[in-house]
């Protein structure tokens, strides 16, 4: 007991720096993430910001059932996460392809300038993404409606279809984040040890294989976690960008959970309900984190824990 | 995108400032209206023998208030109290800094908002003054304002009798109208349409016999700039006698989109969309729709605000040849009765209230109270006597530092002064009207002395206890009114056809609950 003892004191000494600078970082999980895990109890409260946590009266599951009990809660729910696991499905793989073709790049010049351009987007406004989509797709001028023409097909009003919203919202969204999704993997990539390419190479493998065998497998751990990390905001289908784009003919396919409860105008000053709303899609995002990773942690080897 | 602008005429106004110079201040009025025992022959207006300083919440869509704007300054020499303000300069997003003091507990002296719900919710917690007793006893103007409009002070209260916050209140009835290219009609030979039978007809002949003369038939006869949905098309209900929304028939409320006349209206406004005589567009046009289709000559009617609108006369007649763009009388409904359903209401939102916490609240009402006198009313419409206006036959009539600045439109002129800010105070619509153009007042005057306008509901504060359930109802029954309206539009989907199942799910979403609450609601505030 006590040697062990002692090797935890040495450790803490030897490794004293290191401990010193993790002191921020947990101060920061403190205050920023446990610290307001205490107002959570708003959700069960008839929260009034001037009587405080403690004095608000309890009002039990009221704003559940509020949420629950809306005629359009499924249809919430269902959209709400079709449209994330199309993200999922298709954007999030396509930033891994992306970082992998980037890698491929051997001129300096050109890949540098590949990274920013397809970077940019991610800093431009949503309103005003949003609008570059609602001219782009216009049914009188639109350029897309125009090149439609050309091409002797009909011209269509994209937005008002509801069939095309949650395919203009990917597309919207593969446009704007790729280019960002991407800086993480090429990070990875770049620590791939240089020596398994030239293993591989003797061995005589191609490009396609170097890629499939080393760069793929190098960055595996990277895009596990972030797929998991992904996974737990699957419920939070940001509501400006679609409160932006949706039109009530494509209600049916495009409101989501935040866009009904931003339509409610339960959002501002009601923050008893937001709570409420927050941490059922909390717990979802919990589930689903808890077991993917369980399955990841057993299949793969890797994961969050 | 409106937030985004706000931010640029804010930072324009930062920097036109410094421009600003000082101006002398104008002789004191003589009346004297408030019996205060402070108060001298030469200081009217004096509340407080030593200077106060009260602090102040305030942010008009994202403006803070500066302590050195000259109506706020001559207020100050007047009555020796001046404000504090308590809200950071670089503060634009106010309901989030109005949540932040609340929750602090440490709350202004006085507290202006845009909006009631914040005085009634935070009112009835306990964090405001009910200031019906202290009107009573220190703010004769305010009294007599009220004893003059009591509909106006029964707006402003809560349902429960109290007076939390002292409104900022709209003036003049009008607010938009129907506008047609009245050369278009003159060149077609056609007359204004009087009824919907005649509205669909000029629409046609708009679309079909090229008024814009270009060869090809682009015109668009009816556009909007509302696109919020199907906002932009609920001007037209008015013309079958539909409403959009509640609506007052006999004292009693009912709730438009479950009347027969509804589905009349959208038998007929779909077909219309199907013709093209509505935009097609319209749906994702957006706000800048006026000025595109005005622009290059393509819109024919629309229905927007009058002196907006009528602007588009003094510029557009140098490009487009002719170009005359006037109010028109609305087409009747079937009935014959002419209506227009938007007015402008006198309880514009919100106005200032005090804390609970203030210590010097007498003196405080009897600052409210001074911008319902003669001079300051005056003050907070018109700004300084000699700079911005100047008094001809008894009026305020502005001077070219409002109407003629090279660098500030008028609002923005009288902005920087400090008039024309969002407080309690009673808006005088003579400084509007002051810089509308004639086409507009012209417009205005029809409708106001015609009285087009359609009775309104009285504005009243629902009682918290129904104010949840009904906003849920409200969201759960617009979402699927919206829906449906607009595959009526889109799809030709028969009205006719799917108007009994329509019903049938309004009642499922709980319509005829809705209806009843909003008339308990009413009645209650009638008996109030």
């Amino acid at each position: 007991m006590m040697k062990k003892r002692n090797g935890l004191m040495n450790r803490l000494i030897r490794d004293k720096w290191l401990y010193i600078f993790l002191i921020p970082f947990l101060l920061w999980y403190v205050l920023f993430a446990y610290v307001p895990m205490y107002g959570l109890q708003i959700a069960f409260k008839d929260y009034n910001l001037f009587k405080g946590i403690t004095e608000s009266p309890w009002v039990g599951m009221e704003h559940f059932k509020t949420f629950f009990e809306s005629p359009y809660f499924f249809r919430l729910l269902k959209n709400t996460i079709i449209i994330s696991l199309m993200n999922l499905v298709f954007a999030f793989p396509l930033s891994v392809i992306f970082a992998l073709m980037l890698n491929e790049v051997k001129n300096k010049w050109f890949k540098k300038t590949v990274q920013t351009v397809t970077y940019l987007p991610y800093f431009i406004s949503i309103v005003v993404v949003t609008g570059i989509v609602t001219s782009f797709l216009a049914p009188s001028n639109g350029i897309v409606n125009i090149i439609i023409a050309k091409l002797g097909g009909e011209k269509q009003y994209f937005l008002m279809q509801k069939e095309s919203f949650r395919w203009i919202y990917l597309l919207m969204n593969i446009w704007k984040d790729t280019g960002y999704n991407s800086i993480v993997y090429i990070a990875a990539l770049a620590a791939v040890d240089s020596e398994l390419y030239e293993a591989a190479s003797i061995d005589g493998a191609g490009k396609l294989r170097q890629i499939l065998h080393v760069s793929l497998p190098g960055i595996l751990p990277t895009v596990i976690i972030m797929f998991i990390l992904k996974l737990g905001t699957i419920m939070e289908v940001g509501y400006e960008a679609i409160i932006l784009l949706y039109q009530p003919a494509t209600y049916e396919t495009a409101d989501v959970i935040s866009t009904f409860v931003y339509r409610t105008g339960l959002l501002e000053g009601k923050y008893d309900y937001a709570t409420a709303v927050g941490l059922f899609n909390a717990v979802i995002a919990l589930v689903l984190v808890l077991t993917v990773n369980h399955f990841s942690n057993r299949l793969a080897e890797t994961g969050l824990w | 995108m409106k937030s985004t602008y706000k931010k640029m005429m804010k930072r324009a106004a930062v920097g036109i400032l410094a421009v600003c110079c000082t101006v002398g201040f104008g002789g004191c009025n003589q009346t004297n209206e408030t019996k205060d025992s402070v108060a001298t022959e030469d200081k009217p207006y004096l509340i407080s023998k030593e200077p106060l300083e009260l602090s102040l919440f305030y942010l008009n869509y994202g403006y803070t208030f500066d302590e050195d704007n000259e109506v706020f300054q001559k207020a100050k020499e007047m009555t020796n109290i001046s404000l504090k303000s308590v809200v950071s300069q670089s503060s634009s997003d106010a309901a989030q800094a109005l949540n932040l003091m609340i929750s602090s507990k440490n709350i202004a002296d006085i507290v202006q908002y845009v909006e009631s719900e914040p005085f009634i919710e935070y009112g009835n917690a306990g964090a405001f003054e009910d200031l019906n007793p202290l009107i009573d006893q220190y703010a004769p103007n305010i009294k007599k304002f009220f004893e003059e409009h009591p509909d106006i002070k029964k707006s402003a209260m809560s349902s429960d009798g109290k007076l939390y916050f002292i409104p900022m209140i709209a003036d003049g009835k009008a607010a938009g109208g129907w506008f047609i290219r009245q050369d278009w009609l003159d060149k077609l030979g056609l007359q204004t349409p009087k009824n919907a039978e005649e509205f669909y007809a000029v629409m046609k002949a708009f679309k079909e016999q090229d008024p814009n003369g270009n060869g090809q038939a682009d015109e668009i006869p009816y556009f909007s700039r509302t696109s919020e949905g199907n906002d932009g098309i609920w001007s037209m209900l008015i013309l079958f006698n539909a409403y959009k929304d509640f609506y007052l028939d006999n004292g009693e409320i009912k709730y438009g989109p479950i009347q027969p006349e509804y589905k009349e209206a959208y038998k007929q406004i779909a077909r219309w969309y199907q013709e093209g005589l509505i935009d097609p567009e319209i749906f994702t046009r957006g706000n800048n729709a006026r000025d595109v289709l005005l622009e290059n000559n393509l819109g024919g009617i629309t229905h927007d605000w009058f002196a907006s609108t009528a602007e588009y006369n003094n510029r557009l007649p140098e490009t487009i040849e002719g170009f005359a763009f006037v109010p028109m009388t609305p087409p009747a409904g079937p009935d014959g009765v002419i209506r227009e359903t938007e007015t402008r209401q006198p309880l514009s939102g919100g106005g200032w209230g005090m804390s609970t916490t203030n210590k010097h609240k007498e003196e405080t009402m009897k600052f409210f109270d001074f911008w319902f006198t003669e001079e300051g009313r005056r003050m907070a419409n018109f700004g300084i006597e000699g700079k911005s206006y100047n008094m001809v036959d008894g009026k305020p009539v502005f001077t070219d530092f409002v109407l003629h600045n090279p660098e500030l439109s008028p609002y923005s002129a009288l902005s920087e002064l400090g008039a024309q800010m969002y407080f309690g105070y009673w808006a005088d619509f003579w400084y509007e009207e002051q810089w509308t153009n004639e086409i507009a007042l012209k417009g205005i005057d029809e409708y106001v002395n015609n009285n087009y306008y359609t009775e309104q509901i009285p504005q009243f504060m629902i009682p918290d206890d129904i104010a949840d359930t009904m906003q849920e109802l409200s969201t759960q029954i617009e979402t699927y009114n919206r829906e449906t309206t607009q595959k009526w539009m889109l799809s030709g989907l028969d009205v006719e056809a799917s108007w009994d199942d329509y019903i049938a799910n309004m009642e499922k979403l709980g319509v005829e609950e809705y209806v009843k609450l909003m008339n308990q609601a009413y009645k209650d505030y009638l008996n109030r």
